[in-house]
């Protein structure tokens, strides 16, 4: 094998090698089988990529273990390719890249997106990249492993938030075209089976340079590779991150999540998971190993045999195991170049229906609701740069030669969804509102 | 009121005028509210990163229709006391150079550079320079007199 495609330079040497779906083996050093061995990146086994995407794609059980693993390899052969043409000065910040790229993704929650939300909503709120930044400098296990190896968790945490002092480092794991897309869109895809998802990432590493600005870029040549990958994660965003059914379900956990942590709040570990306060001391005693899709399940099933929850959150439960969940009685999604207006007709018409049928219906509030979301697909500022033949760069959004120009700039997501039991008789009486 | 509608009222209030979208007036709406929080104190909840033109908010940069068409309303009132305290330190920018976009940028930028980049930056004239070979060393630094009393004294602790 060529120096660098297995993700090391020369001098970095490999201690354990793992076999990866997408990449083939996957080489590990001494510091990073420390992190992997560590109860709190394991715990990343246990927490599925897409959430709960395999209820509509049966494939898609991979796990946030697997793709973390896969960017700190996709981050290995890219920037050893950037050392190598002198980019990047030492063999040591390699390292350094290949470590935050395997952190990034520590300080999801169980279920991901679907949860996140709870804890992005508390009074004071914790994000999935607070969360992150309390993981890597106060989670024992994951600083003392950083520490013991000479390795700073202020500098993982710089890289991870994009404001480490080498620009290029930042740009290599949050940039439009960074290690951690490049991952999840192959394994993504790979898991789903929706091809039209997949990209060629050996050619776009193959022709990503530095611009005169010292800004990643893709040489002109590798304009067709850069097309396909916003391309392809178009596609993944209707497919698969906003699909109906996957959306529906992800509501549904998210609605389950918010009324078990109030029903078990006497518990003394759900008492620290409702505040940030709560979390932050799970972490720093080194305890947040539980804290997985796998949990969060079993404590779904443990509740539907006790008598003290109530009869609604059973049912959400059992529409949620049972696959029973939202289905979409409407659905009014589409491309737009602009943000989606606060006054939006459909959204609005969206919410009044779902008021009427409510009403009609003699239904609980949760058994309709209204999903909005507004996703940008190109955002100027962001969008990858080429390198023209006379050296210097330009956005792929303004190259004249290139799809990306012509492509939707956002994708509005509006639609009204009804727990599956009762979508029979909201159709009908959706059918006579319309008459 | 929504935090978009915050940045319209305060790029109202400090006399900077939003017409199209494009990147130059995107850069200046980024810039203003970097400078706004981390040198002003003004708690929008942005997050910023350093991006290829210096500090850049995704979420910002995803609301920027939002805040034009807040503007072009009329936009709204910002309850905020240092409102004067940042329009005359806008101003003694746009005595620097003729091209208010730009100015903003560095000031922006030297601001990141002293507040929020990690492992330290010493020099952050040099840094710059170093980043953006293109820009005039004398901007730079005259730039960076008005900006390290306001933006970089007090800084570290803590990154």
């Amino acid at each position: 094998m060529r120096r660098g495609l297995n993700g090391l330079p020369e001098g970095i040497r490999s201690v354990k090698r793992v076999y990866d779906e997408i990449h083939g083996y996957i080489e590990l050093t001494s510091p990073e089988v420390e992190i992997v061995d560590t109860p709190t990146f394991q715990r990343l086994r246990y927490i599925k990529q897409l959430a709960s995407a395999w209820y509509v794609y049966p494939g898609a059980t991979h796990t946030r273990f697997s793709h973390s693993l896969g960017v700190m390899h996709v981050m290995g052969i890219l920037a050893t390719k950037l050392y190598q043409e002198g980019f990047i000065s030492s063999r040591d910040d390699v390292q350094l890249l290949r470590i935050a790229a395997m952190l990034h993704d520590v300080g999801h929650t169980p279920f991901s997106h679907a949860i996140e939300p709870y804890y992005a909503n508390l009074d004071p709120p914790m994000t999935h990249e607070e969360l992150t930044r309390l993981i890597v400098l106060r989670d024992p296990y994951i600083r003392d492993a950083l520490e013991r190896n000479g390795f700073d968790p202020w500098s993982v945490v710089a890289i991870l938030e994009g404001r480490y002092r080498e620009p290029l480092f930042n740009q290599l794991l949050s940039g439009d075209l960074d290690v951690d897309r490049m991952d999840y869109l192959l394994r993504d895809a790979l898991h789903t089976g929706v091809i039209y998802g997949s990209i060629d990432v050996h050619r776009l590493i193959a022709t990503i340079m530095v611009d005169r600005e010292g800004s990643l870029a893709v040489a002109e040549k590798g304009l067709d590779a850069l097309e396909n990958f916003y391309l392809a994660r178009l596609h993944m965003y209707r497919a698969v991150y906003y699909h109906k059914s996957i959306v529906g379900y992800e509501l549904l956990l998210r609605m389950i999540y918010e009324r078990l942590m109030e029903l078990y709040r006497d518990r003394p570990t759900v008492a620290l998971l409702r505040t940030a306060q709560g979390v932050r001391r799970i972490v720093e005693e080194g305890r947040l190993y539980f804290w997985h899709d796998n949990w969060l399940l079993g404590l779904m099933v443990e509740a539907l045999e006790e008598d003290r929850v109530d009869e609604e959150t059973r049912e959400l439960i059992k529409a949620f195991l049972f696959r029973r969940g939202y289905k979409v009685l409407l659905d009014h999604s589409r491309f737009s170049d602009s943000e989606l207006d606060e006054d939006d007709e459909d959204v609005a018409r969206l919410y009044e229906i779902s008021r009427t049928l409510r009403l009609r219906m003699r239904a609980p509030a949760i058994a309709v609701t209204v999903f909005v979301d507004d996703i940008p697909i190109i955002t100027i500022e962001e969008a990858v740069r080429v390198i023209t033949k006379d050296g210097s760069s330009i956005s792929a959004y303004n190259h004249p030669r290139s799809l990306i120009r012509f492509m939707p700039r956002r994708l509005h997501v509006k639609r009204l969804y009804v727990l599956a039991a009762l979508h029979p008789t909201a159709s009908r009486i959706l059918s006579m509102i319309r008459v | 009121m929504a935090r978009y509608s915050d940045v319209a009222a305060l790029l109202k209030a400090l006399g900077i005028k939003i017409e199209g979208d494009d990147l130059r007036n995107r850069l200046v709406v980024q810039k203003v509210v970097y400078l706004a929080q981390a040198c002003f104190g003004l708690d929008l909840g942005y997050k910023f990163k350093w991006y290829s033109r210096g500090p850049y908010s995704r979420g910002l940069g995803r609301e920027f229709g939002r805040i034009v068409k807040s503007m072009d309303s009329g936009g709204g009132e910002l309850e905020w006391g240092r409102v004067g305290e940042m329009r005359m330190f806008i101003d003694r920018l746009r005595r620097i150079g003729d091209d208010e976009a730009e100015v903003l940028e560095i000031a922006a930028s030297l601001a990141m550079l002293c507040r929020d980049i990690y492992p330290p930056v010493q020099d952050p004239v040099a840094e710059l320079l170093r980043r953006k070979g293109f820009l005039k060393k004398e901007v730079v630094g005259r730039v960076w007199e008005v900006v390290r009393s306001v933006c970089c004294l007090g800084t570290g602790g803590e990154h």
